[in-house]
């Protein structure tokens, strides 16, 4: 069958297949009270309860509780922190968060889907939670948008608070390469 | 923020009210504090024009935050938010007006909870939608 795609050389090989369902090392994040109205503020929202303890504790929640994509900072080291996304970063190691490639052909980075799946909706201000991140699947084609070729991966990063799980952060990650005159 | 929605009361194929927004550079930089997430292409146009974009682009967490707001000023104070998913398909750009809206697409009860889903979506000024998704939310009942 013709087709108009053209074609491109493969960048993913048998090593970094096998990295599907590889899960990185545990990250602390830190739900804060001013983590949380910083969220809110940037977003937007305007309901008190993102702001006032008085107001989320009246409503029934143990403190302000995190807004709809929020799930704490993790908690960030100078020594081993990513420098643009806060989270830890090894280079070394084969899988480190959702917004991190696990192959660095392509130099540039979009965001392709998030899909957020609370278990436990109610989240608030003093939780810590743990989270590992899994590299589900790794695939590339090519975009004509971005007029070359792309790798996208997916990862599910799960959210732990004293070792239940809270939340799954469903991430898809798009690298490619810019080209001139696009 | 409005009355609270009750589960009784949503029918399949109602729109739930919609949620408008115009992201300016002051926003986009609140929110590479507020989420932690200092990628260049949202905030430097140069740096933004030499990875082949147009300008500057909104965050797609944040336009996942957005969808997030749509549905909590729907189902709050009693509801809860159970998912939000959603596929950037557009870029956006700073300065122009972004539209969310839902549509409810089923509703259920699963043991005590009372369960609604939705197709959500953010369109641009030109009615283009740029960002698909779903949600699952619980809502109180009258009972």
């Amino acid at each position: 069958m013709a087709t108009d795609t053209p074609a491109f050389e493969p960048s993913l090989t048998d090593e970094i297949l096998t990295l599907v369902g590889v899960e990185s090392a545990p990250c602390t994040h830190e739900v804060t009270r001013p983590g949380i109205r910083a969220f809110a503020r940037a977003a937007g929202y305007r309901d008190r309860v993102y702001y006032h303890a008085d107001e989320a504790k009246r409503r029934g929640y143990r403190d302000l509780p995190a807004p709809p994509g929020h799930l704490g900072f993790p908690a960030y080291d100078p020594e081993q922190s990513d420098y643009l996304l806060s989270w830890p970063l090894d280079p070394n190691a084969p899988v480190n968060h959702p917004f991190s490639p696990v192959q660095s052909i392509h130099t540039e980075l979009l965001a392709g889907s998030l899909d957020l799946e609370y278990i436990d909706p109610d989240i608030c201000a003093g939780d810590v939670l743990i989270s590992r991140t899994k590299l589900e699947d790794i695939r590339e084609r090519y975009s004509k948008a971005l007029n070359g070729p792309m790798v996208i991966q997916t990862t599910a990063t799960t959210f732990k608070r004293d070792d239940a799980p809270v939340a799954v952060y469903r991430f898809t990650l798009i690298g490619y390469t810019p080209v001139e005159g696009t | 923020m409005a009355d609270q929605v009750y589960f009784e009361d949503v029918e399949v194929g109602a729109e739930i009210p919609s949620l408008v927004k115009e992201p300016d550079s002051l926003q986009l930089v609140q929110w590479a504090a507020g989420s932690g997430d200092f990628y260049q292409i949202h905030y430097d146009p140069a740096f933004a024009k030499r990875n082949g974009l147009e300008g500057p682009i909104v965050h797609g967490a944040l336009k996942h935050a957005f969808l997030g707001e749509l549905l909590h000023q729907w189902v709050a104070p009693g509801g809860r938010i159970k998912r939000v998913a959603c596929s950037y398909r557009g870029m956006d750009l700073p300065n122009r007006r972004l539209t969310h809206k839902g549509k409810i697409t089923k509703k259920y009860q699963e043991g005590a909870r009372n369960i609604v889903e939705l197709e959500i979506w953010a369109e641009d000024a030109n009615g283009k939608t740029t960002t698909p998704g779903s949600a699952v939310v619980t809502l109180p009942s009258r009972a």
